[in-house]
């Protein structure tokens, strides 16, 4: 998801702000705008996105086994193996710490860019 | 039909820096009446605020305070939406991935007209602009000058109350822009729509106005016809601004209704305007334009010194030195009859007084 949202993103402050003002002077509103304007020109680079992150969730798994040797137990797999003997708890706390690694890596990767709103031209 | 077709009433639009809390007054309680019809242009160097009272009129800023009434509609409050007022963009702003039928047509389709008047307006404003055969091209596949013209077709079809138009021909190459300037303001006459014209290039004003509206640091300098700004300008700003001009400073002799009597570089001259309710003694500078300046080998008001000769192709510019050291430039016809000055030369500047106008306070420069 998040690599389809910064493709949308980024296409997004590539449309000149006068187009949709160009709109809305002929008289659009704002959800017309958005339907006639905004969407058409962000739809390439939201399929873009959307497929590069299909693909990437289609191959995970298998990614994965793929790089590590055979000791190695996948979370994600650990969960699914709990889940299917109904030991909903275990796989719980799986779930929890599984959720605890992303979020500490994106709060990693968010320190590492920096403050986002200073590439942004404020307008 | 009303005389006064847009009235802007003390309009202040202030800008504030939400970091450090700054304040930036873009437009200075700014007053001013348009007629029906009427072309009004609104000229100064860039970060003057006259981009910011286009955009106040077309509803994409919201002012301070003042008042905007369009045919005796208070729109101030109201979004660009609901107002009917059409804009001609710097950067066109052309939908890319519409055709220019779709693209002409979009304000049309807005409107919910049935699709019979919808064609028909259509094809009439296809036809008035000249883009017959490009219907279904899209944006990228047209020059500059066929994207100007869908973008004006774009914002005249909707049949907008007044036409706001934000620098339109400073994408353009010299060539076309004079030639997409004649056709804007034929159309514009045409039409009879009433129009207010963003643009930073002088030239452009002149030639395209009935009134111009010369803007600086957020406040009017001068509202004037083309000619009274260009040969009347009351402030050194103006005069500055519209065009080269040369400021000789001048001291007030003497003044009546029918003239002026000034002193220039100690030679006291009488000029045949009155001078603008000024004391004797006052200090001034005199405007001339280059072109209003004759060389003469023998006579003249003032004596020069030849720095530099340059040819223009339709006239010599003189870059001269009066004896205090004060720089004239002088513009010459280059016809065939006109005598050529050499650099170096010692020669006299003839005024035409007529031609000449005085301005006050110069502490902007």
């Amino acid at each position: 998801m998040p690599v389809g949202i910064e493709a949308a993103k980024a296409s997004l402050l590539q449309i000149d702000p006068s187009i949709e003002e160009a709109a809305t002077d002929l008289g659009a509103n704002s959800a017309r705008v958005f339907k006639d304007i905004t969407l058409p020109l962000i739809k390439p680079a939201w399929f873009t996105g959307m497929a590069y992150v299909f693909v990437h969730c289609m191959t995970a798994v298998s990614a994965v086994i793929f790089l590590v040797s055979a000791k190695w137990n996948h979370m994600t797999v650990l969960i699914l193996a709990q889940t299917e003997i109904l030991r909903f708890s275990a796989a719980s706390v799986l779930c929890l710490i599984l959720i605890a690694i992303v979020l500490l890596a994106f709060g990693i990767m968010k320190i590492l860019i920096g403050d986002t709103k200073l590439s942004r031209a404020s307008s | 039909m009303s005389e006064r077709h847009l009235k802007i009433e003390a309009l202040r639009k202030v800008f504030t820096n939400q970091k450090t809390g700054n304040e930036v007054v873009a437009v200075a309680d700014i007053s001013v009446d348009i007629k029906k019809g009427e072309l009004v242009t609104l000229l100064g160097p860039s970060g003057c605020g006259k981009t910011t009272v286009l955009r106040m009129i077309a509803g994409f800023e919201t002012p301070t305070s003042g008042t905007i009434t369009l045919n005796e509609k208070e729109v101030a409050s109201l979004p660009p939406n609901k107002r009917n007022s059409s804009m001609v963009f710097q950067s066109y702003a052309l939908f890319p991935h519409l055709n220019v039928q779709e693209n002409i047509g979009y304000g049309l389709k807005l409107k919910r007209l049935s699709a019979k008047v919808r064609k028909e307006k259509l094809l009439k404003i296809i036809d008035l602009v000249g883009l017959h055969g490009y219907e279904s091209r899209r944006p990228n596949e047209l020059s500059g000058g066929q994207q100007q013209r869908v973008a004006l077709a774009r914002a005249l079809v909707v049949e907008p109350e007044i036409l706001l138009f934000d620098e339109p021909l400073s994408n353009l190459d010299a060539k076309l822009r004079e030639s997409m300037r004649n056709e804007i303001r034929s159309l514009q006459q045409r039409l009879s729509i009433t129009s207010v014209y963003v643009t930073h290039d002088q030239v452009e004003a002149l030639a395209i106005s009935d009134r111009i509206i010369v803007m600086n640091k957020g406040e009017i300098e001068q509202m004037g016809r083309p000619e009274e700004v260009y040969l009347r300008p009351q402030t050194p700003f103006v005069a500055d601004f519209m065009g080269a001009a040369n400021l000789i400073p001048a001291e007030v002799k003497s003044t009546s209704a029918q003239e002026c009597v000034l002193e220039l570089n100690g030679k006291q001259i009488s000029f045949p305007w009155p001078c603008p309710d000024s004391p004797s003694g006052a200090q001034a500078y005199l405007v001339c334009r280059p072109e209003n300046i004759q060389l003469h080998e023998k006579e003249g008001e003032l004596s020069v010194k030849i720095l530099e000769r340059q040819y223009l192709g339709s006239a010599y510019e003189y870059i001269t030195q009066t004896s205090l050291s004060q720089k004239l430039i002088i513009r010459l016809a280059a016809n065939t009859c006109a005598k050529v000055f050499e650099a170096r030369q010692e020669v006299f500047a003839k005024l035409s007084p007529k031609d000449c106008s005085l301005v006050f306070n110069f502490k902007n420069r």
